[in-house]
């Protein structure tokens, strides 16, 4: 095989710090509760607006994996020169700082965090690290996701 | 359901009660649409089954959202609030059985509330973990008015 995985990982690294473009959507109480329904959730926190607001959150809020919508348009795109093909989606770590509400305007931006490289049973895989983080109108810190994939042949 | 009722009833060791998902095919084209992704992996049978897996992959998200709801299912979020949590995609799951579940780490009480540690995985048919995780839970200080 004539991959120089070294030479790709450092080719690769020199992009770390590269952001992507801003998405920006609105939160919609029909697509968060589309979103509750497709995952069977029904906890009244983010279906019941009578009920959300009787507690600790004063309305409705959107459940914790909701910010998964971010990150296939965050990142997906940020180095696209890869000589692979194949990508395995590996790991997600979610920090949340402020619940997500309904009329939120959030503002998601991916930035390339980290690259690095392991030989797995199927031959290299290029590791990507994407931290995304996401604003509300206010401008405060929402939530930082981190999306790890794994490239391969 | 199996919801505790106050945070102090939450102790290391303590088990997450098992959710139990039977996810069909139709249940992925529905988190496509809700989610907005559209990746073939999670739909389009025959392309993933030349490409050898034995049917269309759940969604790592829809996996990650099921673990998140047994530990809400029994922490309620009006009495911890998730703070970080995490997955990491062991296996692919495949649609049928996903039970989610996991166990109490570590509880610690600090000035900012209740820490809560818990690890959590998701299991497939066979009761091999598929995905694994972790995840921190903070329960506000006390009213002291309360």
């Amino acid at each position: 095989m004539d991959l120089d995985l070294n030479e790709l990982v450092e080719r690769v690294r020199r992009h770390i710090g590269r952001k992507g473009p801003f998405c920006v959507k609105t939160i919609e109480k029909g697509a968060l509760l589309k979103f509750c329904s497709a995952v069977g959730e029904t906890n009244p926190l983010y279906v019941d607006e009578d009920y959300a607001r009787t507690t600790v959150y004063g309305g409705l809020i959107a459940p914790p994996t909701y910010l998964s919508v971010f990150s296939e348009a965050c990142a997906g795109t940020l180095v696209k020169d890869l000589p692979f093909t194949r990508f395995l989606h590996t790991d997600d770590v979610i920090e949340s700082y402020l619940p997500i509400r309904v009329g939120d305007v959030i503002t998601a931006q991916g930035v390339l965090a980290d690259v690095f490289a392991k030989t797995g049973r199927r031959g290299p895989l290029l590791f990507q690290a994407v931290d995304i983080t996401l604003t509300n109108q206010r401008d405060e810190r929402v939530a930082k996701i981190t999306v790890l994939t794994a490239h391969h042949q | 359901m199996t919801a505790v009722s106050s945070i102090h009833d939450i102790r290391p060791g303590n088990v997450v009660p098992v959710l139990r998902k039977i996810v069909e095919r139709a249940d992925l084209v529905r988190y496509a649409g809700a989610s907005d992704d559209y990746t073939y992996l999670h739909w389009d049978r025959p392309r993933v089954q030349e490409e050898g897996f034995p049917d269309v992959i759940v969604h790592g998200w829809l996996t990650f959202a099921y673990m998140c709801q047994a530990v809400s299912a029994w922490i309620p979020r009006e009495l911890a609030d998730m703070q970080t949590y995490s997955v990491r995609y062991l296996r692919t799951l495949h649609p049928g059985i996903i039970d989610c579940s996991g166990r109490v780490l570590d509880v610690k009480q600090g000035e900012n509330g209740r820490s809560i540690q818990l690890e959590l995985w998701a299991t497939d048919v066979d009761g091999q973990v598929a995905t694994s995780g972790q995840m921190r839970l903070v329960a506000p200080p006390a009213d002291p008015a309360g």
